[in-house]
């Protein structure tokens, strides 16, 4: 026994170098197999699956990336999309959520994060609102390395109102005085 | 013989020069603007579009489409715009759309000076009622009152600027015009050409040059600053160099040059 | 016969009128000399003089008028007498004050232009306050000299109706009441009666006699119409092309116009007798058969005896066919109106 004692120093280095050298090779791992790994690893699910609601209301809903590799995950983008159904309505997604894309920590393995996102519809129609997950960085060619969510089915009516914002007593009333003011002014005019 | 002539004497003794001609002049034309249809139809028209304006912004407002900055930037840039463009107009007219009844006024002892100056006067009257018109609309577009004081005092200055220097253009090009659709059509074409690149994105050192220099672009340049990006006055009173100038130089231009009024236009003494 | 054809040539030869009204005591000038003295006035608008060498006085009371064909610088005259322009030469003062200040001046003159517009959206009344405060009266006596001046000028009911709906008449009327706001020593009334009718133009005359004859304030009267100046004028200057060719009195004036050729018509039966007669009368340098037929014969007087024997002598044509036994159907003069002299010196009847 005493003759192997040197074996376990170097047995332990090479125990620890393997270990790095895995480590390592797991995103190499991961880009020389491209997305698929980070597809089938990473899902995005979302908290609702249909939603009415009318013009300028403000709804919010939950997305949750889970990790379900054994890997963690590289920092993540998380983007909310919209699609409009009938495809002839243009969606500007910076009038319909403040909450363009979120940053996100990088996932261990087997964990999940959560996201918060606000919509505010300002078009009446139907529309397909969706989470896309992507690594935060700058190689993206490979396909497969997107994740996205089910999509929330939007059914957005437009909601009718006399008096938006409270503007409506001074867009009636300003013109209204200025007209019995000036009518006043010329009945004073002409008697003196 | 009536009672005047008795007292001819002492009638003729007290004819004399006005102390404040031009106060005369102001009150009688400012009648003429506003007891008739003009001055009236003009600032009801305005108070409608402001009205439709506002309604409109308030229902996008609401949507978020528009920030409600860029709303109350909006509302007080076309008062500004229309204001200006106003007084422009009546003060090209104040002359050489009168020309028929310019010779009895002629005949007076009021200066020429005097004259113009009380034209002057009533012309740029409408600008501060399209201001005070416009106050309600701000206000109902909820800007805040930190917001609103400074809009509404940041608009008024410019707009005072601006409407001193194109009356004073417009009071101007009516004295030396024989024709009024002459006169009416030089001021407003020189207003539309200075107005102009305010719709032109303007961007590097000579696009920079191009605001600054233009009076009506850098007063509006001056709003949008002050009141969309919340700067300070101290941060942007630069912009305010064009308007102050422009005002200053056209008042001294018209103070001498319609001291040479006469009953056909020219410059002649 | 002859009595009575002599009365008619006596109403007709001698029609001088002097409707002079010279009233002492006009403010601001001096009753013994001119209020107006113009001297050597010229005015160019670049090579062309519309006004040259213009020289005349008035006296208070005075009533001038201004003759001339269009284009002869009626107009620009009474502009620069009336400081609307600079005169190009000369000098003048009006009321003691000379044309060097021309502020000053305009507080003693009163001026009707002859393009005069109107505020029409004005009441009559507002025009004639707002005039009233330019001359420096305050806002309340103001009021009363707008209304006092509507009375005098026969508007008094109409003050507080726009202008808009003053007739032509009513407009000329407002001009002058607007002319006389500051109580003027001197008044320039440019075409007064231009677009009247004839009740009208009777109206303003009447005004103009009043205002000179009350005010004792010097009217200088430019119009076409010569049967104003015989009726009103106590001088007259004729402007021709800017100058003027002729100046005094209406009589003095038609003077130089004075008949010279008799129209008469006979009995045609009578035509030879008549001519007879007419060769045989005094002063007669020739005769003439206009239309023997129907008996239209011409009388042309000698000009040296007309002047050393006066008009009135032409009786001496009537007084030979009434001694002939003639009988006069009609019995003409050409020339003696202050028309045929202004034509005469115009040379606008030769055209």
């Amino acid at each position: 026994m005493r003759r192997h004692l040197w074996l376990s120093p170097l047995l332990t280095a090479a125990l620890i170098a393997l270990l790095l050298a895995a480590r390592a090779a797991t995103p190499a791992f991961a880009q020389e197999r491209g997305g698929q790994a980070f597809a089938s690893d990473v899902t995005v699910s979302v908290s609702l699956s249909e939603v009415s609601a009318l013009t300028g209301d403000t709804f919010t809903f939950t997305s949750e990336i889970t990790n379900s590799g054994s890997e963690v995950t590289p920092p993540l983008i998380a983007n909310l999309d919209f699609v409009a159904l009938d495809q002839s309505t243009y969606i500007d997604p910076e009038d319909w959520s403040p909450q363009r894309t979120l940053v996100v920590d990088p996932i261990a393995a087997g964990s999940s994060a959560t996201q918060s996102w606000t919509v505010k519809p300002v078009l009446k129609g139907d529309v397909a609102v969706y989470v896309v997950v992507l690594p935060n960085s700058p190689d993206l060619t490979t396909a497969g390395s997107l994740a996205a969510s089910a999509a929330i089915h939007l059914h957005v009516e437009e909601h009718r109102t006399l008096n938006p914002g409270g503007v409506l007593p001074v867009v009636l009333a300003v013109p209204g005085v200025l007209a019995l003011a000036f009518a006043g002014l010329r009945v004073a005019g002409k008697r003196r | 013989m009536t009672s005047l002539t008795r007292s001819d004497s002492s009638l003729r003794s007290a004819a004399t020069t006005p102390a404040n001609g031009w106060l005369v002049v102001a009150q009688q034309e400012l009648r003429d603007i506003w007891l008739s249809w003009r001055g009236p139809v003009i600032v009801f028209m305005f108070s409608l579009l402001l009205s439709l304006l506002t309604y409109l912004a308030a229902t996008n407002k609401e949507l978020n489409i528009i920030d409600q900055k860029d709303t109350i930037n909006l509302v007080l840039q076309i008062t500004l715009g229309i204001g200006v463009a106003v007084s422009l107009l009546f003060s090209a007219d104040a002359v050489s759309g009168e020309r028929e009844t310019l010779e009895t006024l002629l005949l007076t002892p009021v200066s020429r000076r005097q004259i113009a100056m009380g034209k002057l006067l009533a012309a740029v009257s409408v600008w501060p009622v399209l201001m005070l018109v416009a106050v309600p609309y701000v206000w109902a577009l909820r800007a805040g009152p930190g917001l609103f004081a400074n809009a509404v005092v940041a608009a008024f200055v410019v707009g005072s600027l601006l409407t001193a220097a194109f009356a004073c253009l417009g009071m101007i090009v009516s004295t030396v015009s024989n024709s009024n659709r002459l006169s009416l059509a030089v001021s407003f074409f020189v207003f539309v050409v200075l107005l102009a690149p305010t719709r032109v994105p303007l961007s590097g050192w000579f696009g920079d040059l191009i605001v600054r220099v233009n009076p009506v672009t850098a007063g509006s340049r001056f709003l949008d600053k002050i009141i969309v990006s919340e700067h300070t006055w101290g941060q942007e009173a630069t912009l305010l160099v064009a308007p102050i100038l422009a005002a200053v130089i056209a008042a001294a231009a018209a103070a001498v040059l319609t001291g040479r009024l006469r009953l056909q236009g020219g410059m002649g003494g | 016969m002859s009595a009575f054809y002599a009365d008619i040539g006596k109403m007709e030869l001698n029609p001088v009128r002097d409707p002079t009204h010279v009233t002492a005591g006009a403010a601001g000038s001096d009753p013994a000399g001119a209020v107006v003295a113009v001297d050597g006035i010229s005015k160019s608008f670049g090579p062309l003089e519309a006004v040259r060498d213009l020289s005349f006085e008035a006296r208070p009371g005075e009533i001038i008028g201004l003759l001339g064909p269009n284009g002869a610088g009626k107009t620009t005259a009474i502009r620069v007498l009336s400081t609307i322009l600079p005169p190009t030469r000369g000098r003048f003062t009006l009321g003691g004050i000379p044309h060097t200040k021309p502020g000053a001046i305009r507080q003693q003159v009163g001026v009707l232009p002859e393009s005069a517009g109107y505020p029409l959206h004005q009441t009559g009344a507002e025009f004639l306050r707002y005039y009233a405060r330019l001359f420096g009266h305050p806002a309340r006596t103001a009021r009363e000299i707008a209304a006092s001046l509507l009375s005098e000028v026969g508007l008094g009911e109409r003050g507080s109706s726009p202008i808009a709906t003053y007739s032509r008449g009513m407009r000329q009327r407002l001009g002058v009441a607007r002319a006389l706001v500051n109580a003027p020593s001197v008044i320039f009334l440019d075409e007064p009666t231009l677009g009247l009718d004839p009740a009208g133009q009777r109206q303003m005359l009447a005004l103009i006699r009043d205002v000179a004859g009350q005010r004792g304030a010097t009217v200088i009267l430019s119009t076409h119409f010569l049967d104003e100046v015989d009726e009103v004028c106590s001088r007259v200057i004729i402007l021709n092309r800017g100058e003027v060719i002729a100046e005094g009195s209406v009589a003095d004036i038609k003077r130089r116009a004075a008949p010279r050729t008799a129209r008469v018509h006979v009995p045609p039966e009578m035509n030879d007798e008549a001519l007879s007669a007419l060769k045989r009368a005094e002063g007669v340098a020739n005769v003439g058969s206009i239309d023997a037929e129907r008996g239209w014969l011409t009388a042309t007087f000698d000009s040296a005896w007309l002047d050393e024997h006066g008009g009135v002598h032409i009786n001496s044509a009537i007084r030979a066919l009434t001694d002939a036994d003639v009988l006069i159907l009609s019995f003409e003069l050409e020339g003696g109106r202050l028309s045929d002299a202004f034509l005469s010196l115009t040379g606008e009847g030769q055209q």
